[in-house]
Formats: structure tokens, sequence, C-alpha cells
């Protein structure tokens, strides 16, 4: 009885994962394919500029937050390696995606906005893949996303906040 | 999915024996700040640890309610991997000791709340 217990168990946990990782990978090649991702970037560097991010850093966060914290440092890393390496290097390197991204184009993110990125990134990130696996197990959709977002808005303008007067004081 | 499996194996085999029963009673008093039995440690732990595939691996045979399992998901969501997603802002280099902290502080933060506010 333990045993059939057992097998059934992880059959439908298996079996449940697999559906919903299969749905979440489709969705983000989906946005991948569809060229969302670097529309969005265009609307999303003016949305988050009160948060004391600037133009270039919307391009690692919203990679970040959509695909995961190991793309948004790749796109973060490119963009300090870019930072003093003459233009003939620069034009050489890719991105995630393939394609180019035109945030990071410009130049390099400056360590504060490393900084930013990473705090919101470490908040929340990966968003579709991790919140999928926990519907999986029976959360509430709601109360697993919303918070997340709101607490990774909060503490990166108060992080930003922060630095900005740190700024000042040594400034002075 | 490679992870889950041996994960929930050992779980179920571990939850036959009374070596889970003793771990559980050991951590239960902290783990009821938050709301959760003793043994969603062993969830938050694997999941701090290796990450959140461990975690999903231990979750269902803990026979949480939906309200439990949102406040664990909470936490982990907010704090998981440390050992790789540290690793990643290592290289970044920026604060990581500040980051590391900031997610567990937030995490138990957090599943504090949602004991008390939903």
């Amino acid at each position: 009885m333990v045993i059939t217990q057992y097998i059934q168990g992880i059959l439908s946990l298996a079996g449940k994962t697999f559906v919903i990782l299969l749905l979440v990978f489709l969705l983000l090649e989906l946005i991948q394919r569809s060229g969302l991702l670097n529309k969005s970037i265009q609307t999303l560097g003016k949305l988050i500029s009160f948060l004391g991010y600037k133009k270039e850093s919307s391009a690692p966060l919203l990679a970040g937050i959509i695909l995961g914290i190991i793309y948004g440092a790749g796109v973060i890393d490119d963009s300090i390696k870019r930072e003093g390496v003459d233009p003939a290097l620069q034009k050489s390197q890719k991105d995630f995606n393939g394609t180019r991204l035109k945030g990071i184009k410009k130049g390099g993110v400056d360590k504060k906005q490393v900084l930013l990125v990473s705090v919101f990134l470490s908040m929340c990130h990966a968003i579709f893949e991790d919140t999928g696996l926990f519907l999986v197990l029976g959360a509430n959709l709601f109360w697993i996303t919303i918070p997340r977002i709101f607490l990774a808005f909060i503490i990166t303008f108060i992080t930003s906040k922060l630095l900005n007067l740190n700024h000042r004081v040594t400034e002075e | 999915m490679k992870i889950i499996i041996p994960v929930y194996t050992f779980m179920y085999i571990l939850s036959l024996t009374p070596a889970l029963k003793i771990f559980a009673d050991f951590l239960a008093p902290a783990m009821k700040i938050f709301g959760l039995p003793g043994e969603s440690a062993l969830a938050i732990i694997l999941g701090n640890f290796i990450n959140l595939y461990a975690a999903m691996g231990v979750i269902p045979l803990l026979k949480l309610s939906p309200h439990q399992v949102t406040t664990l998901a909470l936490m982990l969501l907010t704090s998981h991997s440390q050992l790789l997603e540290t690793s990643v802002f290592i290289k970044l280099k920026t604060r990581f000791i500040f980051l590391l902290f900031l997610r567990i502080i937030v995490a138990i933060f957090v599943g504090y709340l949602m004991a008390r506010i939903w």
C-alpha cells in the first residue's frame, strides 16, 4: 500500500510539473520570438526612472524578471565589459537573444545601476517559471506574485534613495 | 525534474521512519512563527541550499493547507538557491553579502506577515 501511494504521488507531481513547465517554456519562447522583449524595453525604460534606474538598465532588468537571474546577470555583465572596450570589439558582441538590444548598445551600466538591478532581481526573478512551480503545489496565484513585485519595487526604491543620500554626504 | 524525484523518494522513505518526527519537533517552535509545521523547515533548507525543485519534492508530502503552501511559497520565492544566486551576484561584483541578508530577512518578514494578514 505504501508503494502504490508513493508511485501515485510521484506520478501526479511529476506529471503536473512537466505540464506546467512545458507551458511556461512555450510562453517564454513565444515572448522571445515575438520580439515583445525588445519593444517593452523601451517602455520600461521610461517607467522605472523613478526608482533611480537609467535607461540602459531596463534591458538586464526585463531579461532577469522574465527569463531568470542568470540571463539578467549575463546582460549586465555584457554591458559592464563593454565599458572601456574599443568600439570595434563592442560591435562583435551579441546579447542573450541573438539580436541587439538597444538599451545597452550605447554604453555601460555603472556600479550603482548594477546594484539597483541586482536588488530588484534578487527579490523578483524568473517570474513565470518559479510561480508556475508553486501553482502546481496549490499556492494562491495572487499572493505569490503581487507581494513579490510590490516588495521588489519598495526595496529598490529605498535602496536607491539611500544610495543617493550616501552619495550626497560624501560629496559635501 | 531530475532533482524532484530523488528528493521525493528520499523524503517518502524518511517520512516512514521516526527521524522526520524528531527533526520536526525540534524545529516546530521556529516554524510556528510562520504558522507552518516543523517539517516544512526541510523545504526551506533544501530550497535555499539546492533549488526550488528540491523544495518541490518535499512540499507535497507535508500535507499543508493552501494558505500554508502560499506562505511557504512566498518565503521560498524571495529567498532560494542561495548558493547559485549569490555566486551570480559575486560575479557581478555587487554587494552580495547585503543582497544575501536582504533576501533572508525579507523572506522571514514576509512569512511572518503572511501568517497573520491573510
